[in-house]
């Protein structure tokens, strides 16, 4: 399958379940609630070495609850109790320090994890809780929200009490095989601006792009991972390359996404954008299904997007 | 969507009110019409099957319109747990009372006891409310401890006293004591509010768009702007009951109270832009 003189190679990308929060952050102007948020994902982009995979969603929210604008934050982890550890940290020390900020829960979930409960204590004894009534806060289900409001020196930062928690699918990539390194750059630039516009997504590396994708297992016991070697270009003649000839640089996208279908989306989107000059290949982390349960074939995606 | 209508023939002439626990729509839900007719009401010490008091039309449902001068009709709705009763005009005292879910909505005014200790639910009064709205009975140790009661009109003395939890917001004035020795919970009050807000209360928030006369035993706190109070009128915003100017005040003083108590609740008083 060839799109705009790039070929697509047969093949597939392993992804795998982690659980996932939605965190909505809002301030007194968008500015200041990105600020926030690119705070609290900063540091985020690989369970493996962070905790966590966190990103901002390309996609603001329609509205939100203090009408403030707001700015949407996915987290990734390995369990509830991970991701309950690292978002009592990354709000308590990014998102509440930030000025004029106010941080929501915005995923009903199978379970749930404390959060505000935690961040509470930071009140000394005056922080307050208010209990969104269910019947005037109905998208909350059987249980009704609890904000706490935390007094702080510009005023109250409120949190909510719990965060919902869901099964999400982690790690959908592409592997995009470029001519040079511009060109190889550009093409993950136009996927990246193309996945922006995918709800549910995000891509928790540096702009959205891996220059250091990593192979499973090293020479060294104690690592895990180590560079995926058959794709780089200067290891060619050390290794067994991956690259065809006439290719000088690789880049790699990552996504996280909430559901199998929200990732099918963005990688069919990031796939299509990054087809074009100066990329002779994409092809993706094909572990011999050994990697994850979730798998996400190459071309089928683009055939229906 | 089916309905029951329940039309009241009207007292007769008597000042006695008719106890009317018994119409809930968990009550009459699943009921034949003729089990309906037979349910037992109180009139003074006289039982008074339902069918005598009530024409009956419709059909069964966990939806009930109640129709006629009911302002002396006791406990409509007491202690519902779900569905939605439509009271179409005045409804008497307890209506509400003790419910933990459904919907009331009082076309008319409602009186004294309206949402008394009740623990979920929502009741929309479009008149006015009498004394005691979503207060606790003489005796008890707290009043609402959930759910939410919306007055479109004004209302009596000691709403929400001892309130536990929960959200009262009155469009018009309230009376004495609002909120008195209530230990947490909000309550909005639009219009002008009475003497001795909020006296005793343990913890809590009262938010006056009025200045209300603070008493003594509350401490002024500054001012800030609460971003709650803009997610709660967004809220009642968004289910219907309006609003309108209000939205638009940021900035509040603060004053601390009771001291006479725990001195944790909160007196939020709007001010001018």
């Amino acid at each position: 399958m060839q799109i705009g003189g790039t070929f697509i190679e047969d093949t597939y990308a392993e992804a795998f379940t982690l659980r996932a929060a939605r965190v909505l952050i809002t301030a007194d102007s968008a500015a200041w609630a990105e600020i926030a948020a690119r705070t609290m994902t900063g540091f985020a982009t690989s369970v493996i070495g962070c905790g966590c995979e966190a990103g901002l969603e390309g996609v603001p929210p329609q509205s939100t609850p203090d009408g403030r604008p707001g700015v949407r934050v996915l987290v990734f982890a390995r369990s509830a109790a991970d991701l309950q550890d690292q978002l009592v940290k990354r709000v308590g020390q990014c998102v509440m320090t930030s000025a004029g900020s106010a941080c929501y829960d915005d995923l009903r979930g199978e379970e749930q994890v404390r959060v505000g409960a935690i961040l509470r204590f930071f009140g000394d004894g005056h922080q307050i809780s208010k209990r969104l009534e269910a019947e005037l806060f109905p998208e909350a289900g059987a249980r009704p929200r609890r904000l706490w409001r935390i007094p702080v020196m510009d005023g109250e930062f409120i949190v909510e009490d719990r965060f919902g928690v869901r099964k999400a699918v982690a790690g959908g990539n592409f592997l995009i095989l470029g001519q040079s390194r511009e060109a190889a750059l550009a093409a993950a630039e136009r996927a990246v601006a193309a996945i922006r516009h995918i709800p549910g997504v995000i891509l928790p590396f540096p702009g959205g792009i891996v220059r250091s994708g990593s192979k499973v297992g090293s020479k060294y016991k104690k690592l895990v991972a180590s560079t995926n070697s058959p794709y780089c270009p200067t290891l060619r003649r050390d290794v067994e390359t991956a690259l065809p000839d006439g290719v000088t640089s690789a880049l790699e996208m990552v996504i996280d996404g909430l559901t199998r279908e929200d990732v099918e989306r963005a990688m069919a989107a990031g796939l299509r954008a990054a087809c074009g000059p100066g990329i002779v290949r994409l092809t993706a982390g094909d572990y011999g299904g050994r990697f994850g349960k979730h798998l996400f074939h190459l071309r089928p995606h683009l055939d229906g997007s | 969507m089916d309905e029951l209508v329940l039309t009241y023939r009207g007292s007769g002439g008597s000042r006695i009110p008719l106890e009317a626990e018994a119409i809930t729509p968990d009550n009459l839900r699943g009921k034949e019409r003729g089990g309906i007719e037979r349910l037992t009401l109180f009139h003074g010490n006289a039982k008074v099957p339902l069918g005598d008091a009530f024409e009956v039309k419709g059909a069964p449902s966990d939806r009930l319109r109640v129709l006629g001068d009911l302002a002396l009709v006791k406990g409509l709705g007491q202690g519902m747990t779900g569905g939605r009763l439509v009271i179409e005009g005045d409804a008497g005292m307890h209506v509400g009372a003790r419910m933990s879910g459904g919907t009331i909505e009082v076309r008319g005014g409602a009186a004294d006891w309206a949402g008394a200790e009740m623990t979920g639910g929502l009741i929309w009064i479009k008149g006015d409310a009498g004394n005691r709205a979503g207060s606790a009975y003489r005796g008890s140790k707290f009043g609402m401890r959930g759910g939410v009661i919306l007055v479109e009109g004004s209302a009596g003395h000691e709403v929400g006293g001892y309130m536990r939890r929960g959200l009262i917001a009155v469009r018009g004035d309230v009376q004495d004591f609002a909120g008195a020795r209530m230990s947490a919970g909000t309550i909005f009050v639009f219009g002008r509010p009475g003497i001795r807000t909020g006296g005793g209360m343990k913890r809590g928030t009262i938010v006056c768009y009025q200045a209300p006369e603070v008493l003594p035993t509350f401490r002024a706190a500054g001012s800030f702007e609460p971003l709650f109070v803009t997610i709660y009128l967004r809220a009642l915003a968004a289910r219907g009951f309006d609003v309108g100017r209000f939205e638009a005040t940021r900035r509040f003083a603060r004053y601390r109270g009771d001291l006479a108590e725990l001195g944790k609740g909160e007196l939020l008083v709007a001010q001018p832009d």
